[in-house]
């Protein structure tokens, strides 16, 4: 059984009359990079401040490291994050602000501090101030901080917000490898959906508050991949006349649309056939969408 | 909580408020000893602040008639360097309300900088929790307001000594002895701004609220006084007033009773400020 490292239940919280988490239930287990996608408002952040303590939850309770409330103490020291924004002090250099925090956690090795630069490139940035950092430099160091003491667990919001394409790629290829070769588990949001793709390998897709679809990225694939998609009064009937025709590469989802990838099947002879086989056709339409597509049709169906 | 109070200590040397703040410290004093003079920021009190109260120090006049306010800072000191001579050091300690404006700045580098450059997500969200958060920066900001106060101390000894000659100086155990009485008093001043950094979080809020607090509460705390007809021993544990007398020889029961309300400042404004930042969403 996998370890799980987050997991909420019925995670809730409201300002005022404003809901901006709506029971929302999500597990994240170890060596995932779990990806949250959703437009602004959505929620994202807000579950990132719960589980890094920044903001109290209105209702619901989560784990971390198996651990919840005043059991969490030392627990969060396995966690490195950035949240919202990178936070550090104006008038201290790179370095500098890393060995504030690296005194604060008690690390000892202050190599670490060196380490966690260069990963980021920034340890040729020398006695420059933060305050005049570019934007990049300032994303780059708060990464710095959340990788600094090798966390278990990685919480970054936004992180390639800032970034260049280059420092986007390595910042993925650096979040893989770690992911591979240290097991660091990752939760990611991101707007742009196409890079979190690239890096996530499960996704929860949220709106106002609300989760809209838990999903592996195999799951994605196939929810977005090239198909003829048809409704049919009876799927099960209609499954098996298509097993008898030699045709297996198709999936059944939710129990009432059929999807069938194989790209040799036309949908004059599938018609054909499903209608000769006593299964009525409601419609048939080729389906396969981007993932921005597939994130706005499930919205809309919410909002439908 | 030891690295958090290390942790900020590190940053806290690397910060120019802190220097400013010790600048200002050593101008004061050097104004202090040049002019032979304790200066006072406080409200001026119509207070008994302790046994040399009555003992006018300042001269209306010279010898040869000239206006003391018309002259010259170092004309002022050649006066007064020939009056009779008294513990200086011990009047400029019964003006240590003055550190207040001092502490100003340490409370707003430990506490404020953190929330206004949110920096305080950093360690909240993997280090510490908000309790061990809190507590540790009202000890950081409580012993460095009390290494100010020795610093304060032990300059304004040594510096008048060095300036003004025995003549104007007690002798280190007094002024040591006295700086331990007002201890309570001064953590009571940190507390209150530690309480106030975790009320109001923002720098400039901080400092609107701060800056004018000790004018406003002394005036009120006359005001009210006055109104309410309250006994003169009430005005004795006014903050200023409390510093002063207990520079001079207090009594024991005065002692007590001061160090008693001095607690209660601290519980206040320490509670005060932990209830406003306990479950305060961190921007």
């Amino acid at each position: 059984m996998r370890e799980t490292v987050l997991q909420t239940k019925g995670l809730s919280k409201s300002y005022g009359s404003f809901q901006a988490l709506d029971h929302v239930d999500l597990t994240i287990y170890k060596g995932d990079i779990y990806g949250l996608i959703g437009r602004n408002g959505a929620g994202k952040t807000t579950i990132m401040k719960i589980v890094t303590g920044l903001a109290e939850k209105s209702g619901g309770e989560f784990t971390l490291f198996s651990k919840r409330g005043e059991e969490l103490g030392n627990e969060k020291r396995r966690i490195g994050c950035l949240i919202e924004n990178p936070a550090f002090f104006s008038g201290l250099t790179a370095r500098q602000n890393l060995m504030y925090y690296a005194i604060q956690k008690g690390i000892t090795d202050k190599s670490q501090i060196d380490k966690a630069l260069e990963m980021v490139h920034l340890s040729d940035v020398g006695n420059k101030k933060y305050r005049k950092f570019s934007l990049g430099m300032k994303q780059r160091l708060g990464i710095a901080l959340a990788l600094m003491d090798h966390p278990d667990f990685m919480i970054l919001d936004e992180p390639i917000n800032g970034l260049d394409p280059i420092g986007i790629k390595e910042l993925r290829d650096t979040f893989q490898r770690l992911n591979a070769e240290e097991e660091i588990t990752f939760l990611i949001s991101s707007h742009i959906l196409s890079e979190l793709y690239m890096t996530a390998n499960r996704f929860l897709i949220l709106d106002r508050g609300r989760v809209l679809k838990e999903l592996t990225k195999e799951e994605l694939d196939l929810a977005c991949m090239r198909c003829l998609a048809v409704h049919a009064g009876d799927i099960g009937k209609a499954a098996v006349l298509l097993e008898q025709n030699g045709i297996f590469d198709y999936k059944v989802i939710d129990g009432k649309e059929l999807r069938v990838y194989d790209e040799t099947v036309q949908p004059e002879r599938l018609n054909r056939l499903l209608l000769e086989g006593g299964v009525a056709v409601s419609a048939m339409f080729e389906a396969g969408i981007s993932l921005e597509e597939y994130f706005t049709s499930l919205v809309d169906q919410k909002e439908g | 909580m030891l690295n958090m109070i290390k942790a900020d200590f590190y940053r806290i040397v690397r910060s120019k408020a802190i220097y400013l703040a010790v600048a200002l410290m050593l101008m004061m004093l050097a104004v202090d000893i040049y002019t032979v003079e304790a200066g006072n920021l406080g409200v001026q009190l119509s207070v008994d602040t302790g046994d040399n109260a009555e003992r006018n120090r300042e001269p209306m006049q010279t010898d040869d008639g000239a206006q003391i306010s018309s002259l010259s800072m170092k004309d002022y000191r050649n006066v007064k360097l020939k009056m009779p001579g008294y513990a200086l050091d011990q009047d400029v300690l019964a003006c240590n309300l003055n550190l207040y404006y001092l502490f100003i700045f340490v409370a707003a580098v430990a506490v404020s900088a953190d929330f206004s450059g949110s920096c305080v997500k950093n360690t909240l969200s993997f280090a510490i929790d908000r309790r061990k958060y809190f507590l540790s920066k009202f000890l950081f900001v409580m012993l460095c307001c009390v290494a100010l106060l020795f610093v304060n101390t032990y300059v304004m000894y040594f510096g008048n000594l060095l300036c003004n000659g025995s003549h104007f100086a007690s002798d280190l155990g007094n002024v040591t002895r006295i700086t331990l009485l007002q201890l309570p008093p001064m953590l009571a001043l940190a507390g209150i701004l530690t309480g106030f950094a975790f009320l109001f979080r923002r720098m400039a809020v901080f400092n609107a609220v701060a800056i004018p607090f000790i004018m406003v509460a002394q005036v009120l705390f006359h005001f009210l006084s006055f109104v309410l007809k309250l006994p003169e021993e009430t005005m004795y544990y006014e903050l200023q007033v409390m510093i002063a007398r207990l520079s001079m020889e207090p009594s024991r029961p005065y002692l007590l009773k001061s160090y008693v309300v001095c607690g209660g400042l601290i519980l206040l404004f320490g509670a005060a400020g932990w209830l406003s930042f306990r479950k305060t969403e961190i921007r």
